[in-house]
């Protein structure tokens, strides 16, 4: 299921770690204010095609925000988003709806329509947005339900399943319009430990099979370092770094040191404290 | 004294700001409808829901204030004989004032309410940002059928509270003012014309516009999770409430004035015909 551009790339005889390194999408000097308050600053941030980015840090500083930003659900006070070298605010109407199509969501607490059953959430999409019939749409959801092991509740509504099964069906609507780019906002948020290693191992092997590119805000440390290209950490609206796993374990940067050997920022010891 | 000077101030503004912010929603709804369209299955679903949530209860209200309006006017028109007329007059008063407003305020408290909570749940759970995320429109998806189901039911709704108010005056004037239904009814059409019925029906479309407008707004900009859904639920009830009451004033003297403009034109031409017709009768 991989996009069409990016198998064009390769029938032009690239190979994969050549696709690798091409730009898909770039923040460059983003800055986001609401009601006065500054609460991303100059975030400088470039996502090569097929990498799996995770981005990690406190709660509170910045990183879900951060990924609605790129979804193109918020547009950034200063600064700019380029999708393949194209600044996004310069985008034709059409144009970012097309781009809209191409970046899936998997929201914090999943968002899906809980007065539509779990084949109508994944139906949802290709009807509405893609134009395809309701019998075409649901021959696609079934295979995606099937690809998350939902086949069983397909006809069943969001309030009578799981967390788990609530984050599979959410990520099994991501993918229904076959995006280029998948968002996961702390997709092991509130799940069990055996949850959540199954559900970043379900990421992990759609990225693989699809070969998208993938940017996950997660705080599952270990399982980050084991699927992540590279890894970025955000302290009180930054963006202070993003390396490969092997620089950010080195990392002297303190913020960083400290959340990774689980100790609190001083910033949230003074909020404690307070 | 200077805080609550500031106070009122911010309130001016606040209420200012959510006056712009609502016009400018309505017409982001018009943009779309005219640049995108919207799903006609999905506006008759909701005109189906909006219709049978408040059908009952306007039917209900419809009857008792045809009787309402019948014990007041029988107490008025028995002072001068005229019990023949109770009825066009009843259901004139009905018609051109308090059936619009009553199926507004009805609307109002069931789909103004619901809609609001609906619409702010599906904002505070980021299901309108899943929406825009898929590459959906929600104001094609989800305002807009609402907008248009609740000016739609109201019409519908307005003719059922009417019909019952017309029963609830019968089965009144039979029993408190001792006339029989036909004599009630003898005088309605000859009471409630055209002008009646035009005003019947301008006010409701207005009420019903104004009130579909601060619902949906209220819901589509909900935010700080529950008790911002709640919030915003209390300020569409006191917003709509007080914005028909405005509205009733507003649309009551426009109509009246339109109608006086609109008799005298029909009563100028209608002189005009006659001597033209008087003209041509003398003839050379």
């Amino acid at each position: 299921m991989r996009g069409e551009n990016e198998l064009d790339h390769l029938a032009k005889g690239e190979t994969l770690d050549e696709t690798l390194n091409e730009t898909f999408i770039e923040l460059e000097g983003v800055s986001l204010e609401i009601a006065g308050e500054t609460l991303l600053r100059d975030v400088h941030l470039s996502v090569a095609r097929g990498e799996v980015l995770a981005i990690m840090g406190p709660s509170g500083q910045g990183k879900s925000l951060l990924l609605k930003i790129l979804a193109g659900l918020i547009e950034p006070s200063i600064g700019e988003v380029r999708i393949e070298g194209r600044d996004r605010s310069q985008m034709s109407t059409a144009e970012r709806m097309n781009w809209g199509r191409q970046a899936g969501m998997l929201f914090q607490r999943n968002a899906l329509f809980d007065s539509l059953t779990a084949l109508e959430n994944v139906n949802f999409p290709q009807v509405e947005t893609l134009g395809r019939d309701e019998r075409a749409a649901a021959a696609v959801s079934h295979k995606l339900l099937a690809a998350v092991g939902l086949s069983e509740a397909a006809e069943r509504y969001p309030s009578e399943i799981s967390g788990g099964m609530q984050k599979r069906l959410g990520i099994a609507r991501a993918l229904s319009l076959a995006p280029k780019l998948i968002l996961y906002d702390d997709p092991t948020a509130g799940l069990d430990p055996i949850t959540s290693r199954m559900i970043i191992r379900l990421i992990k092997d759609l990225q693989e099979r699809d070969h998208s590119t993938v940017i996950v805000v997660t705080n599952e440390i270990a399982r980050a370092f084991q699927v992540a290209d590279r890894v970025g950490f955000v302290f009180g609206g930054r963006l202070v770094m993003a390396g490969t796993p092997d620089e950010t374990r080195n990392s002297t940067h303190p913020e960083v040191a400290r959340f990774l050997r689980g100790q609190p920022s001083a910033d949230s010891e003074r909020r404690l404290s307070t | 004294m200077t805080a609550s000077l500031i106070r009122a101030f911010d309130g001016t503004f606040g209420i200012l700001g959510e006056i712009g912010g609502c016009v400018r929603f309505v017409l982001k709804n018009i943009d779309v409808f005219f640049r995108k369209g919207v799903s006609r299955h999905e506006v008759f679903l909701q005109i189906w829901k909006v219709t049978l949530q408040s059908l009952p209860t306007t039917m209900m209200a419809g009857f008792f204030v045809g009787a309402i309006m019948t014990v007041q006017f029988a107490m008025q028109v028995e002072a001068y004989g005229a019990m023949g007329f109770l009825g066009g007059l009843s259901t004139s008063a009905t018609i051109r004032q308090v059936g619009p407003l009553l199926i507004a305020f009805m609307l109002s408290g069931k789909v103004g309410a619901f809609t609001t909570a609906e619409l702010g749940t599906m904002r505070v759970t980021e299901q309108i940002d899943a929406i825009r995320c898929l590459g959906a429109d929600p104001y094609q998806e989800l305002i807009l059928p609402r907008m248009i189901a609740i000016v739609a039911s109201s019409f519908a709704l307005l003719t059922a509270g009417l019909l019952m108010s017309i029963f609830g005056g019968v089965l009144l004037a039979m029993g408190f003012a001792g006339i029989n239904a036909d004599e009630y009814l003898r005088h309605i059409p000859t009471i409630v014309k055209f002008p009646s019925v035009a005003t019947g029906i301008f006010k409701c479309f207005i009420y019903a516009l104004l009130l579909s407008a601060i619902c949906t707004y209220k819901g589509f900009t909900a935010d700080g999770g529950a008790k911002g859904v709640g919030r915003a639920v209390v300020q569409t009830a006191v917003a709509t409430m007080v914005t028909l009451v405005v509205a009733d004033w507003a649309t009551s003297l426009v109509s009246e004035s339109l109608l006086t403009m609109l008799l005298s034109i029909v009563s100028e031409m209608s002189q005009i015909t006659e001597s033209v017709k008087a003209g041509a009768v003398k003839g050379p």
